[in-house]
């Protein structure tokens, strides 16, 4: 249960290795907070945990895969074994830009970052419901603003997990609530060796946002850093020419 | 059946539950039987954590199950619906010349709250807690069935501070206190630092009732200082209306962040200063005696949108500087405590997870936003258990498992208790589910 001071006794990440997530980790953790972390690969698992050395908190890793829907109860049964404070939401593999060209790969990434995490969300979701209780960050994108020649398979992914996270908050009196996060540009391992774009943040900018957001509690969208909210709104409006020019 | 958000009084950590409130004990044991999940009593949730919620479960609110008898008997000992508040009670007992044989800071109680956390007053050092009063306990336990628990059984200790885990209590006999007359004789000593304030609690452990508030702002010379009261009950009339409704309310919004260091330490130093230096034989009624905060209705709502939390801990007599070193270092660090209560415990009793025992006990108000505010009360745990002292559950809201264990050594027994009571394992609060006080 997370106490009096929302400092969390369990939290589980969805997509383990996450550069933001394991940041926010180290933001929300207590001292004896414990971490679930899953996902693909055993070694980058282990160089995680070990990432959090030091924070006091204990560690476990899981095995999951976003595309091995068959998988998803199986390993929530483990992350579930005691209440869950706080899910992240952290599956996500970035595509190149418009790879219409290479679609198994636009598939594949449609697989992790549309279908894989949005199961993970909802059945995650589902077990906090039961419990009474939970807190739920999902790590969307700045990509769910506008269609963009560049990032928009990226950016449908997101949208399906964006779109069910507010399908989530739309609901009334639902015990768990919903952070959902759209950072602009963050620089991670992931986007490592791209081009940087205005408003470019690091992981540790998203994580102390997302934990302000957990900490005042309810349901809450959070663009990092915040200016990126009205670029988003701007984006909308622009003519597709205005766009395309801008996106180069 | 809609969901509502439950808090304690310190107004932090708010879940859903769905809230019954039966009004006899055939309503509870029902409820219980068709319950499945998480089930926890609550009575007037004075309780300042998470202790009378749970989350996604039923919270079986005892409020309706009314009815205090016994009178005719004329020995003092009547017996309440657990629903009674003290407030009934000294209503209706100080006009036949009876009193609560132990009395919190606030009338706001009921009688299976008092039972359930085995709550203490300024006459500790003389009477114990309430549970040293109580003659027998009916509980619905965790398959529906009602039982009588009487004092020196396993499952009486159990129940006495069990925080409603071994079951939903439904009615107790409770012994009352002769009382001469409805009006309070007290003596006020205001003290300049920790020393004085320690000494001359120490002297009032004489009289019946004691305690001492602190400023726990003040540094240098003056910090510790404080101002002393204690009391005796005086003879005279017994009749009028001891306790009525608050007076005046809160306001129902305050502005972010009005209670600060910088309005705490304001409120603490005229406080202080507003107290006479030596005062004998002043009368007070009994609410202005046991019960002033409850005065103003809603008090706990000036925290504002963040809440509050109450820190109260005791450690044994030896270990004093334990508890001056924890006031010295929450005074450096700015962790401000708009209300600062010091008392002298005596003996503690054989129920499990009792909180008193001999030696002193602090109790802090603190804004739940105070920066810091975490790591300090987590540095404070572990010296309060390290001096073998103690947190009070009643009042938690934010320690961790492994803590608790090491202060509550009976843990283990108070378990087995539980799975005697409950097998099926119902019972369970917010509190029980944080600390892990079924399970390990
Ligand atoms: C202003 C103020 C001053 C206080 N001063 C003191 C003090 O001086 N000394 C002290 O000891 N305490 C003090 N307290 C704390 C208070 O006395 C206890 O928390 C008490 O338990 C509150 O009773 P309640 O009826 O509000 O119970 P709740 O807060 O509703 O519940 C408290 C616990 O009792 C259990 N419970 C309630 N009803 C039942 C039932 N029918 N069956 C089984 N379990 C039940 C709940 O499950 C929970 O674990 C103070 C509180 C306030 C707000």
């Amino acid at each position: 249960m997370m106490n009096a001071l929302r400092e969390p006794q369990r939290i589980a990440v969805l997509g383990g290795t996450s550069d933001i997530a394991l940041a926010t980790v180290r933001e929300l953790a207590a001292p004896a907070t414990h971490v679930c972390l899953v996902g693909r690969s055993e070694g980058s698992l282990e160089s995680a945990a070990a990432s959090l050395a030091g924070t006091g908190v204990t560690v476990s890793t899981h095995r999951g895969d976003a595309r091995d829907l068959a998988s998803h109860e199986r390993m929530l049964d483990d992350v579930f074994a005691s209440e869950v404070d706080i899910v992240i939401v952290a599956a996500g593999v970035l595509v190149g830009g418009d790879s219409a060209e290479a679609i198994d790969t636009a598939v594949q990434s449609l697989e992790v970052n549309g279908t894989g995490a949005t199961s993970w969300l909802l059945r995650s979701h589902a077990r906090m419901q039961a419990q009474g209780h939970g807190v739920l960050v999902v790590l969307s994108s700045f990509a769910v603003a506008r269609p963009r020649p560049s990032n928009w398979v990226y950016g449908a992914g997101k949208s399906m997990l964006d779109f069910a996270a507010r399908g989530l908050m739309s609901r009334a009196h639902d015990p768990v609530e919903v952070v959902l996060v759209r950072p602009g540009f963050v620089h991670t391992k992931m986007t490592a060796g791209r081009a940087v774009a205005p408003f470019a943040v690091r992981p540790q900018a998203v994580a102390r946002a997302t934990a302000r957001a957990v900490r005042a509690g309810g349901n809450r969208v959070v663009w990092v850093p915040p200016i990126v909210q009205h670029v988003a709104r701007l984006l909308a409006v622009l003519p597709m020419s205005l766009v395309r020019r801008l996106d180069r | 059946m809609a969901r509502v958000a439950l808090t304690g009084w310190g107004r932090t950590a708010a879940t859903l539950a769905r809230v019954e409130r039966p009004a006899s004990p055939e309503a509870v044991a029902e409820l219980v039987r068709g319950c499945a999940g998480p089930v926890i009593a609550r009575g007037l949730g004075r309780s300042y954590g998470d202790c009378a919620q749970t989350a996604g479960g039923t919270v079986i609110d005892t409020t309706s199950i009314h009815g205090i008898s016994g009178w005719e008997r004329g020995d003092g000992v009547v017996t309440c619906g657990a629903g009674v508040s003290l407030r009934d009670l000294v209503n209706q007992a100080v006009p036949r010349g009876w009193f609560v044989p132990v009395s919190p800071g606030t009338s706001m109680v009921t009688i299976a709250g008092a039972i359930a956390a085995d709550v203490h007053g300024k006459n500790h050092h003389r009477a114990g807690s309430f549970g040293a009063h109580v003659r027998s306990i009916d509980i619905v336990d965790g398959i529906g069935q009602r039982r009588r628990l009487l004092p020196g059984t396993e499952h009486f200790r159990a129940t006495v501070a069990g925080m409603g885990l071994t079951g939903v209590i439904v009615s107790a006999e409770v012994a009352l206190i002769p009382v001469p007359g409805a009006h309070m004789r007290v003596a006020t000593r205001r003290t300049a630092d920790f020393d004085e304030t320690v000494a001359a609690l120490a002297e009032a452990d004489r009289a019946t009732y004691s305690v001492a508030w602190l400023d726990c702002v003040a540094t240098g010379a003056g910090f510790g200082r404080g101002v002393v009261t204690s009391g005796e009950h005086a003879a005279g009339t017994l009749r009028g209306a001891v306790l009525a409704d608050e007076r005046i309310a809160a306001p129902a919004w305050v502005p972010p962040g009005l209670l600060n260091r910088r309005t705490i330490a304001l409120f603490n130093t005229a406080w202080h200063r507003r107290a006479p230096h030596r005062r004998d034989d002043e009368a007070q009624s009994i609410r202005e005696f046991f019960y002033p905060l409850d005065a103003v209705a809603g008090w706990n709502r000036v925290y504002g949108r963040d809440g509050f939390v109450q820190y109260q801990f005791v450690v044994p007599d030896p270990a004093l500087s334990t508890l001056r070193g924890i006031l010295e270092t929450f005074t450096a660090a700015g962790i401000a405590s708009f209300l600062t209560v010091l008392k002298r415990f005596g003996a503690g009793n054989d129920a499990h997870l009792s909180f008193p025992m001999p030696g002193w006990t602090l109790a802090l108000d603190i804004p739940a936003g105070t920066e810091g505010l975490a790591s300090h009360l987590r540095w404070a745990d572990e010296q309060v258990a390290g001096a073998g002292g103690r947190v009070y559950l009643a009042k938690d809201s934010r320690m961790a498992p492994d803590i608790v264990a090491a202060m509550y050594p009976q843990l283990a027994q108070f378990r087995e208790s539980c799975a005697q009571l409950d097998p099926r394992g119902v019972f369970a609060s917010d509190q029980s589910r944080r600390l892990r006080l079924l399970r390990g």
